[in-house]
């Protein structure tokens, strides 16, 4: 991988559920280092842009690279972190055999996980700020813990990208605030692109920004505006708006 | 649900009427054995099927179990093929039918329950009419249906404890795995697990482990023997191997003791069995509530 390989990046990329088109000519490139949070009203696409970067989905037309590789060869480099709400809330794990999940692929294949699996993932639980409830009931764990639980477990699998679904839904405003911290600092090692639709909250924090509505648009933070706004929600939104909501269509705001 | 519990408790005398008997009767010590036997698959399979919440899908294979017990009935009376096991065929129907709800769930997703109803039914309607088209075995039937726990065979045990000993090394060797997949199968198949295969491994654990439990409890009950130990052990522990081992207990403690309430008063222990287990299921869930 050169310097110039994007970690991310579309190729005039189309996909459509069963006819019905969703992202259509999407081109982007996302640089080594970014931190850029996906945004657009419910149902514009965000998420189908996540799973067409896991290879979950692929495109109808066009192309889309993870370190220049299809997505599928490249997942072992991706950490994904979904949202947590979909979990079985009864599950009996702790939160330490969540994180040893993330090592599949990297410990051994058959029997136990070895000591140094379960050090990496003790890393990863200390690296957010769980270092003392390994062995604590996943269940048992507050929202914000669950969150911070996954993203250990996508850096128990030594990601150099890290994706995450909609990080912040059902979270409470200061147990926000040390999240974004968090993943600032995870910045440091990581390009990091999460799916939010809370475009005002992203904006004083991220380094770039994607749009995605009928089209789909980067922005360097300091270049969100009213009217790119407007031209995604069809509306005229202020950015410092934290609580709105959009209809399923997604343009009444 | 108090009346039973009330019959229960009623029954408790007869307890030493069946620890007389047992130390004299062979055929009592094999279905005592073969209740701690059965244990095994029980409390390990079990649980996953309660995880990864798949009780109807055990539900529809345990049912097509009839199917397979059936043809084999009316291969042997009619056309004299006595060399095939009745066990054998109940595998055979077992297996078929976890392949191919296996390959529905997968692949037509939302049509999973429709085809989970009609194997269920499906396998039953088979299974009625090849027995009634066998001459002088519909007392068969019910044993299929509820279960004869004293009529287990020296063979019997041995396959059950076989099956015990293989879903065991199997769960050690793919313990991660099955974890992973049960718990988030999609973040388990962006981690490289090939989840498909690991969800038709869990079916044929089923199937199999299905085929034991009907010769215990039945068809119609062993949906509950497998399920609520599980779902009671669930309650009680909070990781997955607490709950393999604390379902296995109780699978081994309830099929005992529905086999020694039952012997005196001439109950059926199947029946007793799965009234026991009930009983303590919804106990630990409405204390778990307060």
């Amino acid at each position: 991988m050169t310097a110039a390989t994007p970690v991310l990046a579309f190729h005039d990329v189309d996909f459509g559920y069963e006819g019905r088109p969703v992202l259509r000519g999407v081109t982007l490139a996302i640089p080594p280092g970014d931190l850029v949070s996906v945004v657009g009203p419910n149902g514009s696409g965000k998420t189908t842009l996540l799973k067409l970067a896991l290879g979950l989905l692929r495109p109808t037309a066009g192309e889309v690279t993870v370190f220049g590789e299809r997505p599928e060869r490249a997942r072992r480099r991706i950490g994904y972190v979904p949202q947590h709400a979909h979990l079985d809330p009864m599950f009996p794990v702790s939160a330490l055999d969540v994180v040893l999940m993330g090592r599949l692929g990297l410990g051994p294949a058959l029997g136990p996980w070895r000591r140094h699996d379960r050090e990496a993932a003790r890393t990863a639980l200390a690296e957010v700020g769980l270092a003392d409830h390994a062995d604590r009931h996943f269940a048992a764990l507050s929202g914000g813990q669950k969150q911070r639980t996954l993203i250990a477990r996508s850096l128990a699998g030594e990601p150099e990208l890290m994706l995450l679904d909609e990080p912040t839904a059902g979270l409470d405003a200061h147990v926000e605030e040390g999240f974004y911290r968090l993943l600032e600092a995870l910045n440091r090692r990581l390009t990091i692109v999460m799916v939010s639709h809370d475009l005002g909250f992203v904006a004083g924090f991220v380094k770039s920004v994607i749009c995605v509505g009928q089209k789909v648009v980067v922005h360097p933070t300091s270049a969100i505006t009213g009217q790119v706004i407007a031209d995604l929600y069809g509306a005229d939104m202020r950015i410092i708006r934290h609580d709105h909501r959009c209809s399923e269509e997604g343009h009444q705001c | 649900m108090l009346t039973p519990a009330l019959a229960i408790v009623a029954a408790l005398p007869a307890v030493p009427a069946f620890l007389g008997p047992l130390a004299t009767h062979a055929f009592l010590q094999y279905a005592l054995l073969g209740g701690l036997l059965v244990a095994v698959p029980c409390g390990v399979v079990g649980s996953y099927v309660v995880i990864r919440r798949i009780s109807y899908i055990a539900g529809a294979i345990s049912h097509s179990v009839l199917a397979g017990l059936g043809l084999v009935q009316y291969l042997r009376v009619v056309h004299g093929m006595t060399w095939l096991s009745p066990l054998g065929g109940a595998a055979a129907s077992a297996l078929l039918s976890a392949l191919v709800i296996g390959w529905v769930s997968l692949r037509l997703r939302q049509r999973e329950d429709t085809v989970i109803g009609a194997v269920w039914a499906v396998g039953m309607a088979a299974g009625i009419v090849l027995i009634s088209l066998t001459p002088g075995y519909a007392a068969d039937l019910m044993s299929y249906l509820f279960g004869n726990i004293l009529m287990l065979t020296p063979r019997d045990l041995w396959l059950i404890g076989a099956l015990g000993v293989a879903v065991v090394a199997v769960v050690t060797l793919f313990h991660k795995q099955l974890l992973a997949v049960c718990f988030d199968d999609e973040f388990a198949s962006l981690r490289g697990v090939r989840t498909a295969r690991y969800h038709f491994l869990l079916l044929g654990l089923t199937a199999l482990t299905v085929v034991v439990l009907v010769s215990v409890v039945g068809i119609i009950m062993v949906i509950a023997l497998l399920t609520l130990p599980a779902a009671t052990a669930n309650h009680l522990t909070r990781r997955l191997s607490h709950m393999m081992i604390v379902a296995a207990l109780l699978c081994a403690g309830l099929t005992a003791a529905g086999l020694a309430l039952s012997y005196g008063p001439d109950l059926p222990a199947g029946a007793v069995t799965i009234l026991l287990t009930g009983v303590l299921y919804f106990a630990t869930a409405l204390f778990r509530k307060r």
